[in-house]
């Protein structure tokens, strides 16, 4: 009896091995995700390539197809300043990149001020014709964009909140931002 | 797609197949080189269609779809066409619309893409072409209510071409007076308020403070001329002044001054300022 017991322990602890190199694996994959999950995943769709999710999580928020500039809703810094921080932002970053044309990000702003998912990306070259920047460099303008927070709340004149959709372009020269959009 | 498709055929046949009369076994056929025909077609399609929807509306596409395939060569479908996309960042799809309505009429439309390059994109390089050969078209002529020199005046100031700028700027004032110097104190604010801007990059701090002074003594309330003035004399280590002007600068923007250009709901003009500017020069 005891030495049948002691075979299922001895089983239990050969078992062990692939579990904890099955965890390892886990814990390493879960930790990569979360380090990329801030980047985006451009998922392309013939209606357009998204960074993030192609469904719109459904709020509370009303919805009356409004646009930023329908509820003075552009970015409430002045080009220059943006421009100031993704600079600083990019310095930290310190990589080159090439290419002259316009990223843009498409996405709406929540009635809490927040952006949701489904943020479209859009790039063309400096004629305005479609063109793809290095992955990378849409994805350090996306972790920046990502770092902007204040996004202003519509409101009607009764005081409800709503969701309204707004973009903000980067303009870039030789691979670096030269200015920002709207 | 096909749900589009038919929505457009049904709204392209109904919409016009009672328009153009005077040829019953080709209904369709119109008279596009005719310029009555062209201005009775826009004044169906656009003035008293596509104008009557909101642009984001796809009746507003419908209608311009409609007129260019009745009369490809009528520049104003192209141009009303690429309207919400130009509002909301497609540029890819904007400006090849764009630029097919500058081919058909440039006269009438190189000016207004200049406009869309110096003001919306940021395009300063593409934009001065476009109002250099504006210039050519139609020598001395306005766009959104500015001559084309102050536009290229902007466009040399946000690429710091400096002399450039300058020399845009007097012929502005020029052709704004017609030359009379009587007339000078007419002219545009927003012109004294860039000339001021303009001088202040240039270290030329008198000639700033005039035309600053020039532009608030037209529009007081001016939040970016008192800001810039502030600026001016936080060079001159004249902080008295400095905080005078920019507490003028932040009460008249809580107010809700501002520019005063049509197209501030979209973009940001050069050198436009926010609340945040002015507050992060208060120290607050």
């Amino acid at each position: 009896m005891g030495q049948k017991k002691q075979k299922i322990n001895f089983r239990i602890f050969k078992s062990y091995e692939p579990f904890k190199k099955t965890m390892k694996l886990i814990i390493l994959l879960t930790s990569l995700f979360m380090t990329c999950q801030v980047f985006g995943q451009n998922i392309i769709l013939p209606d357009g390539e998204y960074m993030d999710t192609t469904s719109n999580t459904d709020t509370k928020c009303k919805n009356y197809n409004a646009y930023y500039y329908q509820v003075g809703g552009k970015y409430p810094e002045s080009s220059s300043s943006v421009l100031k921080e993704v600079r600083i932002f990019q310095q930290k970053k310190n990589k080159r990149y090439f290419g002259s044309g316009y990223i843009t990000f498409r996405f709406t702003v929540d009635c809490e001020g927040k952006v949701m998912k489904k943020i479209q990306v859009m790039q063309t070259d400096e004629m305005y014709k479609p063109y793809h920047f290095s992955r990378d460099l849409v994805n350090e303008l996306f972790l920046f964009f990502n770092t902007m927070k204040k996004w202003k709340i519509a409101k009607t004149k009764q005081g409800d909140v709503f969701n309204y959709f707004a973009f903000i372009a980067f303009k870039i020269n030789n691979g670096k931002v030269i200015n920002i959009i709207p | 797609m096909e749900k589009s498709l038919i929505l457009f055929l049904n709204f392209f046949v109904i919409t016009h197949c009672c328009f153009c009369q005077g040829v019953p076994d080709k209904p369709y056929n119109c008279d596009c080189s005719n310029k009555k025909v062209q201005n009775s077609l826009i004044e169906k399609y656009i003035d008293n269609g596509a104008e009557k929807n909101d642009y984001n509306k796809p009746k507003w596409q419908l209608y311009c779809d409609s007129l260019i395939a009745l009369c490809p060569n009528i520049a104003i479908a192209y141009q009303h066409k690429a309207i919400p996309f130009i509002k909301y960042g497609d540029y890819a799809k904007a400006f090849p619309l764009e630029d097919k309505s500058v081919e058909l009429a440039p006269k009438q439309w190189t000016a207004y893409r200049g406009f869309l390059k110096c003001i919306f994109t940021k395009d300063y390089e593409g934009a001065i072409l476009d109002f250099q050969k504006a210039q050519q078209l139609t020598p001395n002529n306005y766009e959104m209510d500015h001559t084309y020199f102050f536009y290229e005046g902007l466009c040399n100031l946000e690429l710091g071409n400096y002399s450039k700028a300058e020399d845009n700027f007097k012929k502005d004032i020029f052709i704004q007076s017609g030359g009379d110097i009587k007339k000078q104190n007419r002219v545009h604010f927003n012109t004294l308020l860039y000339i001021g801007i303009l001088y202040y990059e240039m270290n030329e701090n008198d000639k700033a403070k005039e035309y600053l002074l020039k532009c608030l003594s037209i529009y007081k309330q001016l939040p970016d001329a008192n800001y810039y003035l502030a600026l001016v004399y936080k060079k001159e280590n004249n902080s008295e002044l400095k905080n005078k002007y920019l507490q003028i600068a932040k009460q008249s923007k809580s107010q809700g001054y501002s520019l005063n250009e049509g197209n501030i709901y979209y973009a940001y003009y050069p050198h436009q300022i926010t609340l945040y500017e002015i507050n992060k020069e208060l120290g607050q």
